[in-house]
């Protein structure tokens, strides 16, 4: 090798016969990266120009903030609200908690809302889990797996004796959830550098529903009404458009209204690319 | 800073002629690139990044070949699978991995490797690569592209796994040389040495990334001659030109910046070397104007005429 080997305890490893395996190597190198562990240092070169720890910090450096920039793409109303290096140290907690596992950075913050959940000061903080999940239900319905979209000119294929047993198959990007914090407006204010018009995070009067979705390469969300996410949970089980009907009892005034309004709500859902077959 | 650097680029750009691209005497002859030669000269290709999506469906610009990042299409729909269809109609594709980790001593990833060959018989790309490093150990990933020690053990064992690889995938596969910080007590030989006994050994190409070699030189103390002559020029398959980042005592591979005249001069000795070679600029960060990469790739098509001539075109 043509570097310029300075003579130093720092490098005074095994020899050649008491070299470590490839095994070995990787698994110090590995712990050197996420628990600083030094055992890997005796096996690094130091140079005039750069000392093995030097050349090992470029590596342990790297490792946190490429994970971190992973985090920020993926929960970037987090990283606006805790700021920049409250998000680099929740980050830094993230991957010490949960490293990575898989070969692709689309799945490394999966783990969030867990953690957010169950670690504190970010506990005491209920309203970021609660934005974890919108944005991890963003990411999901993203890239959520291409399917055939139903149209309301399908609907109108369907005859009438048919319809009590019709089955509804939501789009395979319909995802919904409940939230009890301003989530809605936090994230639109984050995610529209718009921070000197950030809200104060407040508890809702009451718990709310959020739908996301993606229609044709646009995502997208809006609240729910109470009944329609009834139904959404009831196609979402298997239910038919009758047991749609009968979910809706109790929240429509008139009986005689029920297929009214789950046809009405259907309707929006087609109309929006969320469903994907009528059968 | 990026404006300066460009500028500069632009200056060569407008003075290079023919008669400014001379042979240095340490410089092996260009290699034969008579028809009986296999490789596959696919012309000069750009990485595909999201960015740049709908520019090059609306504009459908003059670029010969795409590579896009095989993992960033691991994923069951949505807008990254649409772009690639669409894109793949209008150009050739290779793929470049980043997370095989051919160099690591968990077992392979079969589930990795499915839906990398998935992806193959999607796109059909004119060939797949990966790099010759490792990337993860004991079933974590660390999303870095990690040196391995140059020495026999790492040489027999990359090798095995590259024929597994592909043997799966059904192709040859090609392996890129990282960019690299550290160097191990435990190494044998010279990075160039180890690459090349990999890549006979295991039977596979190589990808070369130009700013990877002189990055390396920097932190390492080489020359940059001893690794542009001591790899086969059979097994050059593709070049990478990309830009970094210089703190003086050691250079990183950030590929967030213009490609600097110091790449530019070793594209030319490299291609004095080994003759037409599919050529891209690989830029993953801090993305420019489009137009910007494009003055980048016929920067690097220029350079290729001056120094091939008709050899060169595509």
């Amino acid at each position: 090798m043509s570097d310029h080997v300075v003579p130093s305890s720092a490098q005074s490893g095994p020899g050649k016969s008491g070299s470590p395996s490839l095994k070995d190597l990787q698994t110090d190198f590995k712990r050197y990266l996420m628990h600083k562990d030094g055992a890997i240092s005796g096996h690094i070169v130091s140079t005039q120009a750069l000392a093995n720890n030097a050349r090992l910090a470029i590596y342990s450096n790297a490792y946190y903030a490429r994970l971190a920039e992973s985090l920020e793409k993926d929960y970037v109303s987090i990283s606006v609200l805790l700021g920049e290096d409250a998000f680099y140290s929740l980050s830094e907690q993230y991957t010490d908690t949960y490293p990575s596992t898989n070969p692709s950075l689309r799945w490394f913050g999966r783990h969030m809302v867990d953690f957010l959940t169950r670690t504190s000061p970010y506990n005491e903080l209920p309203y970021l889990a609660e934005l974890a999940v919108f944005e991890w239900t963003f990411i999901t319905a993203f890239d959520a797996p291409d399917d055939n979209v139903a149209t309301e000119h399908d609907a109108a294929q369907i005859q009438p004796e048919k319809w009590p047993n019709l089955k509804i198959k939501l789009h395979p990007s319909v995802h919904w959830f409940a939230y009890q914090w301003n989530i809605l407006p936090l994230w639109q204010a984050t995610n529209h550098n718009a921070s000197d018009a950030i809200p104060v995070p407040t508890l809702l009067d009451g718990t709310e529903q959020c739908v996301v979705w993606r229609q044709r390469l646009t995502t997208q969300y809006r609240t729910l009404d109470h009944d329609e996410a009834i139904l959404l949970s009831c196609v979402a089980d298997g239910g038919d458009f009758s047991q749609m009907c009968e979910a809706l009892v109790g929240l429509v005034d008139d009986p005689n209204q029920l297929p009214m309004r789950a046809a009405s709500i259907l309707k929006s859902w087609l109309v929006n690319d969320m469903i994907s077959r009528l059968e | 800073m990026i404006n300066k650097q460009v500028t500069d680029k632009q200056a060569i750009q407008n003075t290079l002629t023919p008669s400014d691209v001379d042979p240095s005497p340490n410089e092996k002859p260009i290699r034969d690139c008579s028809p009986g030669n296999s490789r596959e000269f696919l012309g000069y290709g750009m990485g595909l990044r999201t960015d740049y999506y709908e520019t090059i469906l609306d504009e459908l610009p003059e670029i010969d070949w795409f590579e896009v990042i095989s993992e960033n299409y691991m994923v069951k729909g949505g807008k990254a699978l649409y772009y690639l269809d669409a894109i793949r109609e209008h150009y050739p594709m290779v793929m470049h991995g980043v997370s095989l980790s051919i160099g690591g001593t968990d077992a392979l990833d079969l589930d990795y490797l499915a839906q990398l060959k998935a992806l193959t018989q999607r796109i059909e790309p004119r060939w797949v690569s990966d790099h010759l490093c490792w990337t993860g150990q004991g079933g974590h990933n660390l999303h870095d592209l990690m040196p391995l020690p140059y020495n026999r053990e790492a040489i027999s064992h990359v090798a095995q796994r590259v024929q597994q690889v592909q043997d799966f995938l059904g192709r040859q596969i090609l392996l890129e040389n990282v960019s690299s910080y550290v160097s191990y007590q435990h190494s044998e030989m010279s990075e160039w040495e180890f690459y090349t006994a990999v890549v006979e050994e295991a039977d596979c190409l190589m990808l070369l990334d130009i700013n990877n070699i002189y990055v390396s030189s920097r932190n390492h103390h080489f020359d940059v001659m001893d690794y542009i002559n001591g790899v086969p020029a059979q097994r050059v398959q593709q070049f990478h030109l990309a830009g970094h980042e210089d703190n003086d005592d050691f250079v990183v591979d950030t590929h967030d910046h213009p490609v600097p005249d110091s790449v530019w001069a070793l594209y030319q000795s490299a291609l004095k070397r080994f003759g037409p070679v599919s050529t891209m600029i690989e830029r993953d960060d801090r993305m420019p104007p489009f137009d910007e990469l494009l003055g980048e790739l016929n920067h690097a098509r220029k350079i290729g005429q001056a120094v091939l001539g008709n050899a060169a075109k595509q």
